[in-house]
């Protein structure tokens, strides 16, 4: 340790250290030690007495003078009042401003969070119809897009062609009569890239739902697309199948109709229809089973015409419409 | 573990009742904090300079240049350690540029009048204490002054006089040791006289 000509004593205690504790800022084990170095050298303890007793008078004075600036340089003090007021006054502003945003931006934040998860709303909606489902894994081309408005084509005949196209597939088409839907119509979707056929339902008061429907090899999955700004598309895929149910966005018709083709996808195959009997496809619901195999580069036929955006393929050109044997 | 001086905050039961009073507190209005501050900043350089106009000249000073020069109040975090920097700092300049005459009156004399009468006993006391302080070389009788006077910490010390922690230390000790032998020699000069 270092005594007060700056020399260390033996007992590890430094000069600081004695100060410290003078001045009363030694706490615990530190404290503890200089007591007892003190104990055993007198010197130091009395350096420290005598220091204490400095203190005493320097309390002394300053107890005293407690209040010795009263009424010195009352201008200059009253300057400094207004100085540090007013600074504080403009921090606690700040403050204030610094939480009046944070605030803000907290409620902000909170009403954000509240609304995505509350609204039900076409937002919602379209994030669902909107999905990264790969739409163009199905296989029904751009027919969407086309806005088919024509409804009046063969519905036995596309039937019976998609039919050809079925391997140990069975397929019922459900009887949405009683939603007041009336079969309208059916096509052939030539641009798919699969083979693939559009029924057309109608709820009578201008407003068609159609259920596309095509075979496709790879796994997949349904989705949701909006087509244009008004129409919703469906896909979904059961086996080798997979079907898309078109109709008004918002429809009571179509959410009917998705349940019901739903429905009667998902119950057991039923009795196979003669291909025959395909017509009879929009008066009640029947499975289609495919029992022949397509013909190599077999065209699809054009079973209605074609619309205008939709090149008709030639009804000469049409082969391999075989009907099945059994339906 | 040693003591490290960097670390000497003041616990909670070392802080005095003055050392509290000098702690800005939303009870306290400003007015009283200034008042308490400029209390401090004349005691201070009253027993720095020994003569209590010049003392005086030296805190209007202060407070001049702190209200005129002070842009960005801000950025002054303890007003009391701002206030006596720039005490400090105007208490270099003018000590640079001028001497400080000798008082006409005694400091000792002028403290004990300031003071309410105490015992006989602890008036010489004082009286050989502040003359004590008058000899002590300018560098220690701040440190003495700031830490045993105001209650600084070291480090609060050394930020306001601007030099190391090691040099507040030094200062304080040799400071102290000075006073201790400065005050028992005068105690051994009265006994003299008396006898």
């Amino acid at each position: 340790m270092k005594n007060a000509q700056g020399a260390w004593t033996r007992s590890g205690i430094d000069e600081g250290e004695l100060h410290a504790f003078v001045d009363g800022r030694l706490t615990g084990e530190r404290r503890a030690a200089v007591l007892a170095h003190l104990l055993l050298h007198s010197g130091d303890r009395e350096r420290v007495e005598a220091y204490r007793r400095q203190l005493a008078g320097l309390a002394r004075i300053r107890a005293g003078l407690d209040r010795y600036g009263e009424g010195f340089a009352p201008e200059l003090q009253r300057a400094l009042v207004e100085r540090i007021a007013g600074a504080r006054r403009h921090q606690r502003w700040l403050r204030l401003c610094s939480l009046g945003l944070a605030a803000g931006l907290l409620f902000g934040i909170g009403v954000w969070t509240v609304r995505e998860w509350a609204i039900p709303s076409s937002r919602l909606v379209a994030n669902v119809f909107e999905p990264d489902f790969p739409a163009p894994e199905f296989p029904f081309g751009d027919a969407f897009g086309r806005e088919e408005r024509r409804v009046d084509g063969d519905r036995e005949h596309s039937l019976a062609w998609f039919a050809s196209h079925l391997r140990d597939q069975t397929l019922e088409i459900p009887d949405l009569r009683e939603l007041g839907l009336v079969p309208v119509g059916g096509q052939v979707l030539d641009r798919a890239r699969t083979p693939a056929v559009r029924l057309a339902w109608s709820d009578g008061q201008g407003g068609i739902i159609d259920l596309y429907v095509g075979v496709v090899a790879s796994d997949a999955d349904q989705a949701f697309t909006m087509v244009g700004d008004s129409r919703v598309a469906l896909h979904w895929r059961r086996g080798r199948l997979v079907f898309a149910l078109v109709g008004p966005a918002g429809s009571p018709h179509l959410l009917q109709a998705v349940q019901s083709v739903l429905r009667g996808i998902d119950k057991p195959a039923g009795r196979a229809v003669p291909a025959g009997e395909a017509g009879r496809a929009a008066e009640e619901p029947r499975p289609i089973r495919a029992v022949v195999e397509p013909e190599a580069g077999a065209n699809p036929p054009a079973l209605e015409r074609p619309a205008p955006s939709a090149p008709a393929v030639e009804p000469a050109t049409v082969k391999g419409a075989v009907p099945a044997k059994t339906l | 573990m040693p003591w490290d001086p960097k670390s000497d905050e003041v616990t909670a039961s070392s802080i005095s009742e003055a050392d509290r009073r000098c702690e800005p507190t939303s009870s306290r209005t400003v007015d009283e904090e200034v008042l308490e501050h400029v209390s401090a900043l004349r005691r201070y350089a009253l027993l720095l300079i020994g003569d209590p106009d010049e003392a005086d000249d030296l805190v209007q000073e202060t407070l001049v240049r702190v209200i005129a020069q002070t842009r960005s109040w801000k950025q002054v975090r303890d007003l009391r350690a701002y206030l006596f920097t720039t005490l400090h700092n105007v208490f270099v300049d003018g000590h640079r540029r001028r001497r400080v005459r000798p008082s006409e009156v005694p400091i000792e004399t002028v403290i004990a009048d300031l003071l309410a009468p105490p015992r006989q006993q602890d008036w010489m006391e004082l009286r050989d204490l502040v003359a004590a302080l008058r000899l002590l070389p300018k560098e220690q009788r701040e440190v003495v002054l700031l830490v045993g006077l105001e209650g600084m910490s070291y480090l609060e010390a050394a930020n306001v006089l601007q030099v190391p922690l090691g040099t507040v230390m030094s200062r304080l000790s040799r400071g102290r040791e000075a006073l201790r032998r400065l005050v028992s020699q005068g105690g051994a000069a009265r006994l003299r006289v008396v006898k």
